[in-house]
């Protein structure tokens, strides 16, 4: 009986999120050039809808069009079998013919090991997935590093390496909350400290959309939970960056609830928070990720490292959202 | 030890002890107003105990419950200034410190233990002191607890907190979040002590905020029970008043007043009081009745008795000493009355008697007073009247005397008086005198003839007369006051073995000369001057006395006392006896109570009531001078006594003369089938003693058998009859 009324408070649930989701527009974000990839859907009460990619920058002038120049072998570094990390690496097998892939995380392997079979190899790129894999790889490699899947990056960047984005385009996180929910005005985000290029283009992305974005850094999971508390009087919407440093369990779960019970809405980095009470997910889609990282090997291979960015900013997002989102919005 | 102890036992015993309170001390309905208000006191104080206890833990809970959330928020404001020098996280704290004035102080310390730093409300030390190893290791040891501080309290000082807390940072292994498994709560997380705080939180405050509104509950306590008290004492009054109406006639009551009138009650249990009240005062007021009759009237006529006109003539007396007026006492005596007596027998004689009492009534005014004196004695109280005016009046008594016809058995008798007459006037003036007087001038009266009147006059024969009369009655005053008066103890003896049974006592008055004065001569004094009952209870104490002396060495003595009518006049005769017996430890059933037979066949209420009281305290009772022609045969039957002592008139000439015989073998006879014993006084030869025993009589009592004597004997002599008459045939 009471597996009945679960499932048919799911089926009633389901039907509620694709309503509202219709109801909102969720699902014509962006405007489609062409269809949609399939939607998937991770849990009964929530939608997930793959954004398409940015449009690409317009080329200034249209010279000759070279074939592009073939893909170097790729060392593939990861950091655990985590599957953010592994869908990531699979993605890049994909793209790449020739490559190798070691993790750091099975039995036996000590990355300096690792990272001599990896400058042993005859691999031109060595793409570092997860903080490990990174710190292993910049440290000890003598090829050129791309890492990804690295939230804080602070020690990570040098004449040799570079990244990309761990977190989905600020921008369309922003937008995507914003059409979810028109009525956040004041945002609160804290983060810990070396994010201060995050803050400044999170206050852009608010900005560009009429959001105030009031950032904090923070030191401790303590401080972070005492900022959270004066502050969520004053914000109508909580940007959850997933700096681990400043974030435990507790200082999650206490944020959740307070604020659950002040009704603000949280915008959280991954699907999982949302069972935690958040009522938006806005995260990168691993393909994007591996486009990302081989347009950053393509410019390495081109000889133009110094002209990459520290960090490339994805273009994809995936946007989950839970039943809270629509609780709060009637 | 034991006996300090036992000391203290004592003492804290005696404080509790409740002492009796003196009689009408004490007041109901301030003992009632008292128990509800000490109830009342005794809940208030309970409730005030339990607002304050309650109080205080709630405000304990709360401080508690504060003193961690302020542990908590000190917690997460400090943790930055572990880990930068960070001077708005210090202002954050000061301010956070300054809103909340309970917070004494808050210091961090290093992770070593080491102070870093303190901000408080008020004066503040200059250093603080660094935490102690053992505070310090206890504090790391609550690193990750679920209650991640140490709180101690004053046990003094319940409302003063000290709170020290580790603080440490927390934080997500993993890097970015990814693959954060919010349900996997078993992922080990980093953790890195920083430092320790330390709160102290004083909240007197609210302790002195919640004493000041104690205080005031108390207050409204105290003035809640004192209206509680007014209130209720005057609801108790109006409730008891009925018990309060009954205060005034109940001391009415008490005080003799029975014609107190009760105010009904309309409380059923008032009700039912006030209806025993009125019934008791009722009973009350008819039993003064009946012992004021009693008292003070004579049981046959209903005439006042001499007590009675004893009070009347000395109100008399005193009245014509202050007024200067006259009045008369006439003694009647009349003449032939134990000619009736003894010819028609005891009730015919009361028949007459009542007879003359209602002729001397209607002869004389109804201011004048009548009185029967006893036996065939008036004394008539003429007040208002001189010489003349006496002669009127006994000239009228004797004039309707002798109209007067009784007829008893169809014989008709005609009955005189003889009167003295005593004038009471001057002023010095005394009852017994004039009762004297008006006593001697009777018999002048009969020695005159009979049936006349004589008025005393002053002679020198008179003088005597009264001066002899005056003398018995000091002289037997004094023998009473001075114990002058002697016992002696006559044996009375079994006929056929000889055994002395028991002794009468017997009364001697001891004469200035020496010599012994046999009853006979002091009695009648003491009957006319009223001194007979007083005899009587002279002879019970000292018989009791006698008997208590003599028991150690003679314990189966056995002593008859005499009781003469007059003893029963005081209602107290029976508790005396029993009260005596008791002191002197007397056996009542080795006392036997000698009665006369006039006394005994008339047996006015009041005499068989506390002869009935003293049989039952184990005394027996023996019929005295039986035979002497008062009471027929036929009485023996109805009377219960355990003795008849037949009158020495039928003993003293029994050897010669017949009648006497039979007539004692008739008495012997019928006392043997009543279950009496039958005892013959006056034996004075062994002649009479045989002829007693083959007549059937049982004991004997006389000069032969045995003189009276100082001290009953201890052992009798016996003198079988046998042995008697052989005696006698010597002789």
């Amino acid at each position: 009986m009471r597996r009945i009324d679960n499932l048919a408070n799911g089926l009633l649930r389901s039907a509620i999120i694709i309503a509202a989701l219709g109801f909102v527009g969720c699902s014509t974000l962006p405007p489609e050039p062409e269809p949609p990839p399939p939607t998937e859907t991770v849990a009964q009460d929530s939608k997930i809808v793959i954004a398409p990619p940015l449009p690409a920058p317009t080329p200034k002038a249209a010279a000759r069009i070279y074939p592009p120049p073939p893909l170097p072998s790729l060392a593939i570094v990861l950091t655990s079998g985590l599957s953010a990390y592994a869908d990531v690496a699979t993605e890049l097998m994909r793209r790449f013919e020739n490559h190798n892939v070691y993790d750091l995380s099975d039995d036996g392997s000590v990355p300096v090991n690792t990272l001599r079979l990896v400058n042993d190899s005859d691999s031109g790129v060595v793409v570092a997935i997860g903080l490990r894999a990174a710190v292993s790889s910049v440290a000890m490699s003598d090829k050129p590093v791309v890492f990804s899947q690295v939230f804080n990056y602070q020690n990570l960047l040098t004449e040799n390496s570079r990244g990309v984005s761990s977190i989905a385009p600020l921008d369309a996180q922003i937008a995507a909350w914003k059409e979810m929910n028109p009525s956040i005005s004041r945002i609160g985000a804290i983060v810990g400290e070396g994010h201060e290029d995050l803050i400044a283009e999170a206050e852009l992305a608010a900005e560009r959309h009429g959001v105030e974005l009031l950032a904090h850094v923070t030191h401790s999971d303590q401080e972070t939970l005492y900022i959270f508390k004066r502050m969520i009087r004053d914000i109508d919407g909580f940007w959850l960056f997933p700096d681990n440093r400043v974030l435990s369990r507790r200082a999650l779960q206490q944020i959740m609830e307070s604020a659950e019970h002040q009704r603000v809405p949280v915008l959280v980095p991954s699907e999982s928070l949302l069972s935690m009470g958040a009522s938006i997910s806005v995260s990168s889609v691993a393909s994007d990720i591996a486009e990302t990282i081989t347009k950053v090997i393509r410019q390495i291979e081109s000889g133009n490292i110094a002209d990459i960015p520290p960090i490339t900013p994805l273009s994809e997002i995936r946007v989950t959202t839970s039943q809270t989102i629509r609780v709060v919005d009637r | 030890m034991n006996a300090v102890v036992a000391d203290a036992i004592s003492r804290v015993v005696r404080i509790f002890r409740r002492s009796p309170a003196k009689a009408g001390t004490r007041v109901l309905i301030n003992e009632i107003l008292s128990i509800q208000v000490l109830s009342a006191a005794l809940i208030g104080v309970l409730a005030v105990a339990s607002l304050y206890w309650g109080g205080q833990w709630v405000l304990q809970d709360n401080y508690g419950r504060w003193a961690l959330q302020w542990t908590e928020e000190l917690n997460e404001l400090g943790s930055p200034l572990f880990l930068t020098d960070d001077g708005e996280a210090l202002l954050r704290l000061e301010s956070f410190v300054n809103r909340y004035p309970e917070i004494d102080r808050v210091a961090y310390f290093g992770k070593d233990g080491r102070a870093i730093f303190s901000v408080g409300n008020g004066d503040q030390p200059e250093t603080i002191a660094d935490l102690s190893r053992t505070s310090l290791r206890k504090a790391i040891g609550v690193v990750g607890d679920k209650e991640p501080y140490l709180i101690s309290t004053g046990i003094l000082n319940p409302q003063r907190f000290e709170i020290l807390a580790p603080v440490w940072k927390e934080s997500i292994p993993v890097d970015g979040l990814f693959d954060f498994d919010p349900d996997a709560s078993q992922q080990p997380e980093k953790t890195e002590l920083l430092g320790f705080v330390s709160i102290n939180l004083d909240f007197v405050i609210f302790h002195d905020r919640l004493l000041a509104n104690m205080k005031g509950a108390v207050l409204i306590l105290l003035a809640l029970l004192g209206i509680f008290a007014l209130y209720g004492r005057h609801l108790l009054q109006k409730a008891l008043a009925a018990i309060s109406n009954l205060q005034r006639p109940i001391r009415e009551l008490a005080k003799g007043n029975l014609d107190v009138q009760f105010e009904p009650a309309e409380h059923r249990e008032i009700a039912e009081i006030v209806e025993a009240l009125e019934t008791t005062a009722t009973a009350l007021g008819e039993r003064d009745a009946e012992l004021l009759q009693m008292a003070n009237h004579d049981s046959l006529t209903g005439l006042f008795n001499r007590r009675r006109f004893l009070e009347e003539l000395r109100e008399e007396i005193s009245t014509i000493v202050q007024s200067d007026r006259e009045s008369a006492l006439f003694f009647v005596d009349l003449d032939q009355f134990k000619y009736i007596n003894d010819a028609c027998g005891h009730p015919a004689g009361d028949r007459l008697i009542r007879k003359v009492a209602d002729e001397l009534l209607r002869s004389v005014r109804r201011e004048d007073t009548v009185a029967r004196f006893g036996g065939d004695e008036f004394a008539i109280l003429v007040r208002r009247t001189d010489l003349e005016g006496a002669r009127v009046t006994a000239d009228k008594i004797l004039a309707n005397m002798r109209r007067m016809a009784h007829i008893e058995d169809e014989r008709v008798f005609h009955v005189h008086c003889s009167i003295g007459v005593a004038m009471i006037a001057g002023d010095d003036l005394h009852q017994d005198e004039l009762i004297n007087q008006a006593d001697i001038a009777c018999r002048e009266a009969k020695l005159a003839g009979r049936n006349r009147m004589h008025v005393f006059k002053q002679s020198a024969d008179a003088e005597q007369q009264v001066a002899t009369g005056l003398g018995w009655m000091n002289r037997l005053r004094k023998a009473l006051n001075n114990d002058e008066f002697e016992l002696r103890f006559q044996p009375i003896n079994r006929i056929d073995t000889g055994d002395t049974t028991h002794h009468e006592v017997l009364i001697r008055l001891r004469n200035d000369d020496g010599k012994l004065i046999l009853p006979d001569v002091f009695l009648p004094s003491a009957v006319r001057f009223g001194l007979m009952s007083e005899i009587d209870f002279w002879m019970i104490l000292n018989a009791a006395k006698a008997y208590a002396h003599e028991a150690q060495t003679n314990p189966k003595l056995k002593l008859a006392i005499n009781l003469s009518a007059n003893a029963f006049e005081s209602e107290d005769l029976a508790d005396y006896i029993e009260s005596i017996f008791e002191k002197h430890n007397v056996p009542p059933e080795n006392i036997v109570f000698e009665i006369t037979e006039s006394l005994a066949v008339r047996r006015p209420r009041h005499v068989e009531r506390q002869i009935a009281v003293i049989r039952n305290l184990g005394c027996t009772f023996a019929l005295d001078d039986f035979g002497t022609g008062y009471s027929s045969f036929s009485y023996l039957q109805k009377l219960h006594f355990d003795y008849i002592k037949i009158d020495g008139a039928f003993v003293k000439d029994l050897p010669n003369n017949p009648v006497d015989q039979k007539m004692i073998r008739l008495i012997a006879e019928i006392g043997r089938e009543a279950g009496m014993k039958i005892v013959a006084e006056y034996v004075q030869n062994a002649e009479t003693l045989e002829l007693l025993g083959e007549l059937g009589v049982d004991l004997a009592q006389g000069f032969f058998v045995g003189r009276p004597i100082k001290r009953p004997k201890r052992k009798s002599t016996p003198i079988s009859l046998r042995s008697r008459r052989n005696k006698r045939a010597k002789r």
